[in-house]
């Protein structure tokens, strides 16, 4: 008899071959975590997953029972066989059929046709080529010898030759041979036997390798296979790891999630592609911080769009750039998917836009009050830029109230001199002037886009106050084809005109302060990520001017303005956060397939994944990213620097200044990454929460 | 060391502690838990320490007998 031996991984075992080139004329291998490994543990879920679908399919059964039937009728063809003096081996053809029939009373082709297309589909999905795998079986065919996988499993052999196949490695394989096929075992060396017999070998001339001991080392050992045993811990322990993810997932909370991205990881960690773009540190940004946020938002998307149904999504530039693209791709990933769903439409519509058209009536305090939530406000300038208007056209009416400079800026909208100006007939009579017109104009756009011939619309955008759907609503409610409109936010603050009256029509997905949970405040301390992450490389929408054939076009902003100079160096960075959102939401596409988790499911490990990445960030991060600047495209030509100053442990004793020196500072947790330990960032994390609340910070 | 996709529970517990102690939330949010986070760390470090497949491979070493 042979003498047991083991592999560590792929290298000694070609090491091992090269040393015995001679002795073997084949070399045979297990399949299913010997060449192949699996991205879900345990491989059992996979079955469950195909009978949740299948259940949901029949409408009126639970999964259990639907699972509970396929496992009576696969008990039953075990049974059989050993009663036939076979090994318990059952082929997945009869067991779908029995299954069907168990359940349905009658053997449905195209119920039978579905189970096979699912299975198949989740098994793809899962299954990966393990790296080194293709390196070694090209290796074994230069040197001339015959490769053969032997598998003890279910599938049917075109079945396991398909997903070799979607592995790559089809073309590596000379013959597949599966349990299920003979009725034979490799534990109890009949499934090896017959292959030798097969292949006319005798069995000194072949080694088999695989990660079972007894089906792959002592079976194949006692027939007088040289048996290996491919001893990788590393595996063993990630997939053990992974059937425990599995196992706290059923505890709800942030384990699902947890599960579920460690599912996204490990895809991603076995994608070349993947592997080499992340040396870009944006790309790799995009790919673990800004990916599951934007992915998990647009499965809450999809989620909303199959219960309020709208006929029309309306991605609002330029933060919806994204989003778009996002829904876009996620249509080629489920093509079968989508086709009650909502037509995408790209719209250029700025807050400065719907602003200029929502004073067609005349401008209120209450309505330019908008204009001073800025810090860096120019009082009445500020007002005028903010609803397009010409500053030059109101500045002796200015004058005239008192307000000699209009960029001086103003602490309080009420001021009397504001105000007086406000109330001037002269002026509001020019406002309403230029607010007809810029309404006309904002009507037709929406209009060629067909927006008031729905009955039922979404607007989808990164958020934080509504303004769009405010001012439309403003603009054009009084219309009787206006839709009902649903606006639908990556997050929601309503900090500057509340939820004027939307209740549920207007809602954050990942964020929204009305629902008070405090472990999604994450995104609200650093909004300006998720801007910049989800933005167009264009520059924001000024108005609109009439095009050819009678069509209504939108004016961008010029690429000479200053703020537009900072946004174009910055377009490369975002260019590579979004390269790696969407490289993201492939393998995110892939593990909701697998685990049916929904948006709800994995909300929460998504927001501990931002609270790490906003309140915890590493060098490297705050490095990369106070390299962005953000630009104001509200009234302001401003850009916001997000790079700040370290603080020093000596800045403790001078807490005035540290808290004028982070007061305005848009990502005030950057100050903490260069400590190298994570207390420091977590102390201010408690002094901060105690700011806002307390002091306004 | 970029901190990936996966955070270990640990560091997920200790970001969720800022949250509850400051602001006392009613929900779970994405704390996991101390009682859930003893349970898997003790389960990993079980199964990091205890690898049957190995002991069974020393086990095959010793009881198969050997031929020169």
């Amino acid at each position: 008899m042979k003498r047991p031996h083991r592999v560590l991984d792929f290298v000694s075992l070609r090491a091992w071959l090269e040393a015995r080139l001679g002795q073997y004329d084949c070399v045979s291998f297990d399949v299913f975590d010997t060449l192949l490994a699996r991205c879900i543990e345990p491989p059992d879920d996979l079955q469950r997953r195909v009978a949740q679908l299948l259940a949901s399919r029949l409408g009126d059964m639970s999964v259990d029972h639907v699972l509970q039937c396929r496992r009576d009728v696969e008990w039953e063809l075990r049974r059989a066989a050993l009663l036939e003096g076979q090994d318990h081996e059952c082929h997945f053809d009869p067991l779908v059929e029995g299954w069907v029939t168990r359940l349905t009373g009658s053997p449905e082709p195209e119920l039978i046709r579905f189970v096979h297309d699912t299975e198949r589909t989740l098994e793809t999905l899962a299954l990966f080529a393990k790296p080194g795998v293709h390196a070694l079986l090209d290796w074994l065919k230069s040197k001339g010898l015959r490769v053969i996988a032997v598998s003890d499993m279910y599938l049917s052999h075109d079945h396991v030759m398909a997903l070799l196949e979607d592995a790559g490695l089809a073309g590596h394989v000379d013959q597949a041979y599966v349990s299920s096929e003979f009725g034979l075992g490799k534990y109890s060396g009949r499934l090896h036997a017959k292959v030798l017999e097969l292949e006319g070998l005798a069995p000194e001339r072949v080694v088999h390798v695989g990660d079972n001991l007894v089906s792959d080392m002592r079976a194949p050992l006692q027939l007088g296979i040289q048996g290996l045993f491919l001893d990788e811990k590393h595996e063993r322990l990630r997939r053990r790891k992974q059937t425990l993810s599995a196992e706290m997932a059923r505890v709800g909370g942030m384990w699902p999630g947890r599960r579920f991205f460690e599912i996204v990881d490990f895809r991603m960690e076995h994608d070349p592609a993947c592997q080499e773009a992340f040396e870009d540190f944006y790309h790799y940004y995009g790919a673990h911080v800004l990916g599951p946020a934007f992915s998990t938002f647009l499965m809450g998307l999809l989620e909303k769009f199959k219960d309020v149904k709208p006929e029309k999504v309306f991605f609002l530039a330029r933060d919806g750039y994204l989003f778009e693209k996002l829904y876009a791709r996620w249509r080629e990933l489920e093509p079968n998917g989508m086709q009650n769903w909502p037509e995408p439409v790209y719209v250029y519509a700025s807050r400065r836009v719907v602003a200029s058209a929502s004073v067609a009536e005349g401008l209120s305090p209450d309505q330019a009050q908008v204009a001073f939530y800025n810090p860096k406000q120019q009082g009445l300038l500020s007002v005028l830029k903010t609803f397009g208007l010409p500053a030059a056209d109101y500045e002796e009416a200015a004058r005239e109230h008192g307000l000699a400079d209009i960029a001086e800026p103003l602490h309080d909208w009420r001021d009397p001199r504001f105000l007086a100006f406000l109330a001037d007939d002269s002026v509001q009579t020019r406002i309403k002037s230029f607010g007809e017109a810029a309404r006309e104009r904002l009507q037709g756009y929406f209009e060629q886009h067909g927006f008031f011939e729905c009955t039922r619309v979404a607007l989808v955008d990164i958020g934080w106050n509504g303004t769009i759907q405010k001012f439309l609503r403003d603009s054009f409610e009084s219309r009787p084809d206006y839709p009902d409109v649903h606006g639908w936010y990556f997050a929601f603050l309503g900090a500057i005109h509340g939820d004027f009256g939307m209740g549920d029509r207007i809602e954050g997905l990942i964020l929204d302060v009305r629902r008070g949970d405090p472990y999604e405040r994450a995104v609200m301390d650093f909004e300006e990520i998720f801007e910049q992450g989800a933005r167009s490389g264009e520059a924001t929408t000024l108005g609109y001017r009439d095009g050819e054939g009678g069509r209504v076009e939108p004016v961008l902003k010029g690429d000479d303005a200053p703020d537009r100079q900072g946004e174009l160096a910055c377009n490369p960075m975002i260019d590579g956060f979004q390269r790696g959102v969407l490289d993201h939401l492939g393998h995110f596409h892939a593990a909701t397939k697998l685990t049916g988790y929904g948006f709800q499911d994995i909300k929460p490990y998504v927001l501990a994944l931002l609270e790490r990445a906003v309140a915890s960030p590493t060098q490297e991060e705050v490095e990369h990213i106070t390299r962005l600047v953000h630009t104001e495209d509200f009234g302001h030509d401003h850009t916001l620097s997000i790079s700040l100053e370290p603080v020093r442990y000596l800045d403790v004793f001078a807490p005035r200044s540290l808290f004028r020196k982070l007061r305005h500072k848009p990502w005030k947790f950057a100050a903490f990454a260069h400590f190298g330990w994570r207390l420091p960032a977590w102390l201010f994390r408690m002094a901060y929460f105690h700011l806002i609340t307390k002091r306004g910070f | 060391m970029r901190p990936g996709l996966t955070l270990s529970v640990g560091r997920i517990w200790f970001l969720s502690q800022a949250i509850r102690l400051y602001f006392k939330p009613g929900m779970s949010g994405f704390a996991p838990g101390f009682r859930n986070l003893l349970i898997y760390e003790w389960k990993r470090f079980c199964h990091a320490i205890y690898d049957p497949d190995r002991l069974r491979f020393i086990h095959s070493l010793l009881s198969v007998p050997t031929k020169k």
